[in-house]
């Protein structure tokens, strides 16, 4: 137990682990509230910020497509919906964000990608013809058709790879 | 039977190599219309694109029938992805997601609509890699 005695020594004692604690309190919740604003969603089944649900929100009607497996943005019940689609668009771009960090991940993504496919005989090169600041690219196949089912199959395995380092 | 001259002759060959030279002279200034189509006489086009997550890509062709698919179905996040067409005649505009889901994997998604603009968005949690095709509607 401490006791406070006349020169105030154990009451300052108290106070700075007081404060200790209080700071301490503080950075855990501003981590775990980093974490839950830049999480992004994707693995689960969350929609809280999809597209759809940020067009609703921002009164957009949608509607399920006829084999119910997609959905639309009817242009009959629909007016000037451009501004909305690009603020969602906008919204979710600025959660995950787009620097430095990112454009690295996304080139590492590309080489990575690209070594896959050179692994499997196949030679591409991507090519950077979107707009400034997209991390965007096409892919250039060289000695086989872009249409070949081999590429195809090599793309989706390469990409999920890449995704996964 | 036709009797041709020297002079005649050399008339004759005259004309043809003018009209010949002619021809290579003029075809070229004057294109056809679906040669300035950009392609839309060669029956389509297809390609590959690896988009960032929160980024877009977006085509521009005069009316043209759009189809996309995710290739890396089973990575994660994948249903976040989007094809959107657009026709800025009528105004019109349709979304269509992407999804892990086997027979939309194997059938694709794709617009029978004419769309002066397509844009593949993906919202998900890690870059995807997409195919695309467009078809000519004229």
């Amino acid at each position: 137990m401490i006791r406070a005695t006349s020169d105030g020594r154990p009451l300052m004692a108290i106070k700075v682990l007081i404060g200790v604690a209080v700071v301490g309190i503080l950075a855990l919740g501003s981590s775990v509230a980093a974490t839950a604003l830049l999480q992004p969603e994707g693995s689960d089944d969350s929609t809280t910020s999809s597209m759809r649900q940020c067009l609703e929100d921002l009164g957009v009607k949608t509607e399920d497509s006829k084999d119910g497996q997609s959905w639309g943005v009817p242009s009959a019940a629909n007016e000037n919906v451009e501004p909305q689609i690009a603020r969602c668009e906008a919204e979710y771009r600025a959660m995950v964000g787009q620097n430095d960090a990112e454009k690295a991940n996304f080139d590492k993504y590309t080489r990575d990608l690209q070594a896959c496919l050179s692994e499997r005989d196949i030679a591409a090169d991507p090519v950077w013809d979107g707009p400034e600041g997209e991390l965007s690219v096409g892919w250039k196949f060289h000695g086989i058709s872009v249409e070949d089912k081999r590429v195809e199959v090599a793309m989706g395995e390469c990409s999920r790879e890449a995704s996964s380092h | 039977m036709m009797f041709m001259t020297k002079k005649l002759a050399a008339q004759v060959a005259s004309v043809a190599v003018g009209a010949s030279l002619a021809s290579v002279l003029i075809v070229p200034a004057f294109p056809t219309v679906a040669s300035a189509e950009a392609g839309c006489n060669d029956g389509g086009d297809v390609g590959y694109r690896s988009i960032g997550r929160g980024n877009t890509w977006t085509d521009y062709h005069d009316s043209w029938r759009y189809y996309a698919k995710i290739t890396d179905s089973g990575s994660p996040s994948t249903k976040f992805s989007y094809l959107s067409v657009a026709d800025s005649d009528s105004n019109s505009l349709y979304f269509q997601y992407f999804s892990d889901d086997a027979g939309m994997y194997n059938n694709g998604n794709h617009f029978d609509r004419v769309a002066d603009r397509a844009k593949i968005g993906n919202q998900g949690s890690s870059t995807h890699t997409y195919i695309w095709k467009r078809s000519c509607t004229k």
